[in-house]
């Protein structure tokens, strides 16, 4: 056998061996970071910051610096899942690494709109897929406290945006990638639309 | 005399009033030209929210809408309505016509293109901060899940593989 048939049949197996133990320890450690990461600032104390703003805006009665990308919005809270997360503005990478993301393109609490809301299927969310139509959905703020009802949860096409749609009324969407405990880019979202049930100015962030 | 006083006045106010009118572009007038362009509801949303965190002078303001109005006229003249049915030529003008907005604003237009070919604009700061990130393709919904369960899949399976050629070589 020649020398170079010799050597590959002899090295093949352990590069393998080798390269699965790579893989396997980064996704490993990865995902011990992330995990770190989200429980690290889950019992922090949460504030609200705001940086250098120059226009304030108004809403619920207060004057406010309204968000900026990468600030803190305020905290969601289910009771019944144990679910308790901050809030980031912005829904990128970094934002959901830390906690639940607020898109954007959609409105904050209070605003008298739709407020969507993301968080990832295998950390701040996780529990999610336990929510039932009923359960009660709080989100803390410094200018007040929001409270809202599940109303309808549907599992949609990742591509379908129809369930994200603006709205004249206030209300709340809350969604994450499905099914929760798929491996790979999972192919469709599982979305909870939430009626608005009542805002008071109390600030309660625990 | 006296009628030519008045026609001059009447001239002379005209101009004053037409002239502010003309450039007092407002914060509704940059979305209300977003709408007229065809930007979807959450490009819309988005320069909404930008806009109540910062004060715009109207100038700039004007300056925007007036970069907004090119990018319809361009629109008008190759005979869509939509922005990405235009020539890959035009793209890089509305992109240039973007930039130059943010400019206006002291923001800095980054121009991403993802693996699966959709663009994404980054607005950035003069600090260096990320201010929105906007779609091209304008979704909202984004991936929400690690690649950390693939991972370690992958990783396991490779690794039972090298152990068991390693055993089957014994």
């Amino acid at each position: 056998m020649s020398f170079m048939k010799r050597g590959v049949r002899h090295w093949t197996p352990l590069l393998l061996y080798a390269l699965g133990l790579a893989i396997l320890s980064y996704s490993f450690i990865n995902m011990f970071f992330d995990r770190i990461v989200y429980l690290d600032l889950l019992f922090k104390k949460s504030k609200i910051e705001s940086g250098v703003k120059s226009e304030k805006f108004k809403i619920n009665g207060y004057l406010i610096d309204y968000p900026l990308w990468g600030d803190v919005i305020g905290k969601i809270e289910i009771k019944r899942l144990n679910i308790s997360s901050v809030i980031y503005q912005g829904d990128d990478d970094e934002q959901l690494i830390k906690g639940v993301g607020h898109s954007f393109a959609s409105l904050i609490p209070g605003e008298g709109g739709n407020c969507i809301l993301a968080g990832h299927r295998d950390t701040v969310f996780r529990r999610l897929e336990g929510i039932r139509v009923g359960d009660e959905v709080v989100i803390y703020t410094t200018y007040g406290t929001y409270k809202y009802r599940v109303k309808n949860i549907k599992i949609v096409d990742k591509n379908d945006e129809t369930v994200i749609v603006p709205s004249d009324k206030e209300m709340l969407t809350i969604y994450t990638c499905y099914p929760f405990n798929y491996i790979g880019a999972a192919p469709k979202r599982f979305v909870v639309t939430c009626d608005f049930v009542e805002s008071t100015r109390d600030i309660n962030l625990k | 005399m006296k009628a030519r006083k008045f026609a001059l006045s009447l001239a002379l106010a005209l101009t004053v009033f037409s002239t502010t009118f003309a450039s007092a572009a407002t914060k509704q007038d940059v979305i209300n030209a977003l709408r007229r362009v065809g930007a979807n509801s959450a490009i819309i949303t988005m320069a909404e929210n930008y806009l109540k965190t910062v004060s715009i002078s109207e100038d700039k303001l004007d300056l925007v809408v007036q970069n907004i109005n090119d990018v319809k006229a361009l629109m008008d003249a190759r005979g869509v309505t939509d922005v990405t049915k235009l020539s890959r030529e035009d793209k890089e003008k509305v992109i240039a016509e973007i930039q130059d907005s943010a400019r206006i604003v002291g923001l800095t237009a980054e121009i991403v293109t993802g693996k699966n070919g959709v663009r994404t604009v980054k607005l950035v700061n003069e600090k260096g901060k990320i201010v929105a990130v906007v779609a091209g393709n304008g979704k909202i919904m984004k991936k929400t899940g690690t690649a950390n369960a693939l991972g370690m899949a992958v990783g396991s399976l490779t690794a039972v593989a090298g152990l068991l050629a390693l055993r089957k070589r014994k």
